[in-house]
C-alpha cells in the first residue's frame, strides 16, 4: 500500500495483514482534519503526488499490472471550508482516475477509486475484496462513495 | 452594481467584463498584466494588476474592494493544462493546480465580506472538463473537477449566509488556449492538429467551437439572481449535464 502522505493508521496494518488483499495494489490519500490550508494540501499536494505515483506506475506498466484501487480516507471536517476541501479532493481524485483511464485504457492496468470516512473499515474491506474479483473486471475508472454525508 | 472579474485580460474575460460593463457594472477587473483591459476599456473600468498566488497582490484587490459591498465575483482566470501523463511534471502540476485550482477558495474567502453585504453571487469559469475527464489532460481535470467539487460543497453551506457560489462550465470556446490544447492533444495522439480538430469537431452536436461572446454569456448569466443551476454545462452539447 502506498500511503501517499505517510498517516500510517492503524488501519492500514489491517489492511495489509488481510490475506485477501495481501497482493492487492492501493494508495491511501488521507484527508486529516485540523491542517492550516486544507485545499491546498488536500488538493494541490495530494494530486501532485497521486500524479507522480501513477507515472511511475504507467511508465513501468509491466511491473504493476492488475488493479490499482486508491482510497480516499476522509476525517470529519471541522467546519465548512474544510468540507469544501475535502469535497474538491474527492473530486479531483475521481478527474485523475478518469483521465489516466482514457489515455492509457484499463487493460493493463485497472485504476479505481473508493471513498470512505470514519468507521468505513468493513465496507472499504468488502468494496477492495470486490474489486480484486473476477466479477468486477468491467469496473474501470469508476468512483466508489461509501461516504455518508456529515 | 458592482463586479469584481479576475482573469479579465484573457479572451473570455475580456468578453465577461464587455458584457457586465453593458448590464451597468461598475467593473474591477484584475489580471496579470492589465495593459489590453486598459486600451479595450479605459476608463469604463477599475484595473488591479497582480497574481493572485501572492498574498500582496491579493491584498491590492481587497484594497481596492475597500469597504463597499460586491454584487458579483466572476473567477476567470486559468492557465492551459494539458499535457500527457508523460510529460507532467511537479513544476507543472504545481503551477496548474495552484492557479486553476487553490486560487478559487482564496479568492472566495477574500471577497467574502463584499458579496455578503449584497447577498452577492460567486461564479467560478470551470470548466466541461471538470464535469468528464479528457485524456492527455490530468493537470487540468484534477484542477477543474477540484473547482467543481468545491463548488458544489461551499455552494450548500453559504447559502444560509445568502451568497450564492455556482460554477460555469462550457465546452470548446475560440480562445489561443483553446488552440494551443488542441495542438498538444494532437501531439499526444501523434496526428496533425487539423485532423485532430476535425475529430473533435465531429463529437460536438452542434457541429462548432462556441464564440467568445457565447462563453461569456453563459457565465454572465450565473451571475443573475434567482433560480439558476449551481453547476451550468454550455457544452455544445459534447459534454451533458
Amino acid at each position: 500500500m502506498i500511503d501517499l502522505f505517510d498517516n500510517n493508521m492503524e488501519f492500514i496494518q489491517k489492511l495489509k495483514n488481510n490475506p485477501l488483499l495481501v497482493k492487492s495494489h492501493t494508495i491511501l490519500w488521507r484527508l486529516e482534519s485540523g491542517i492550516s490550508k486544507p485545499f491546498e494540501t488536500y488538493v494541490l499536494d495530494g494530486s501532485t503526488r497521486i500524479i507522480a505515483y501513477l507515472k511511475e506506475v504507467f511508465m513501468n506498466k509491466d511491473q504493476y499490472q492488475g488493479v490499482l484501487t486508491t482510497i480516499v480516507w476522509a476525517d470529519k471536517p471541522k467546519d465548512v471550508w474544510e468540507q469544501a476541501a475535502m469535497e474538491g479532493c474527492w473530486e479531483a481524485a475521481r478527474g485523475i482516475v478518469q483521465a489516466i483511464t482514457m489515455e492509457y485504457g484499463a487493460v493493463d492496468i485497472r485504476l479505481n477509486l473508493i471513498r470512505v470516512a470514519e468507521d468505513g473499515h468493513k465496507e472499504l474491506i468488502e468494496t477492495l475484496e470486490y474489486l480484486q474479483s473476477e466479477q468486477a473486471a468491467f469496473v474501470a475508472g469508476s468512483s466508489i462513495d461509501l461516504k455518508e454525508d456529515f | 452594481m458592482r463586479a469584481l472579474v479576475t482573469g479579465a485580460g484573457g479572451a473570455i474575460g475580456m468578453g465577461i467584463v464587455h458584457l457586465l460593463l453593458k448590464r451597468g457594472y461598475d467593473v474591477i477587473a484584475q489580471d496579470v498584466r492589465t495593459s489590453q483591459l486598459e486600451e479595450t476599456f479605459a476608463t469604463e473600468i477599475t484595473t488591479v494588476p497582480g497574481d493572485l498566488m501572492k498574498e500582496e497582490d491579493r491584498k491590492r484587490i481587497a484594497q481596492t474592494i475597500g469597504s463597499d459591498s460586491l454584487d458579483c465575483v466572476i473567477a476567470a482566470h486559468g492557465i492551459d493544462g494539458s499535457g500527457s501523463l508523460k510529460e507532467v511534471d511537479a513544476d507543472f502540476l504545481n503551477r496548474v493546480l495552484s492557479i486553476n485550482a487553490v486560487t478559487i477558495p482564496l479568492l472566495f474567502e477574500l471577497t467574502l465580506p463584499a458579496l455578503k453585504k449584497s447577498k452577492g453571487v460567486f461564479v467560478v469559469l470551470a470548466s466541461q472538463a471538470g464535469l468528464v475527464a479528457e485524456p492527455n489532460n490530468v493537470a487540468y481535470c484534477a484542477a477543474k473537477f477540484a473547482v467543481v467539487g468545491w463548488v458544489k460543497s461551499m455552494a450548500q453551506s453559504m447559502a444560509r449566509e445568502g451568497v450564492v457560489i455556482r460554477a460555469a462550465c462550457p465546452g470548446c470556446t475560440k480562445t489561443p488556449l483553446l488552440y494551443a490544447a488542441q495542438e498538444r492533444f494532437a501531439a499526444a495522439e501523434g496526428v496533425h492538429v487539423e485532423e485532430f480538430l476535425k475529430k473533435r469537431l465531429s463529437k460536438i452536436p452542434v457541429g462548432k467551437f462556441a464564440e467568445i461572446e457565447q462563453t461569456a454569456s453563459s457565465v454572465v448569466f450565473l451571475t443573475e439572481r434567482g433560480a439558476k443551476p449551481t453547476i451550468f454545462a454550455a457544452t455544445g452539447g459534447e459534454v451533458l449535464y
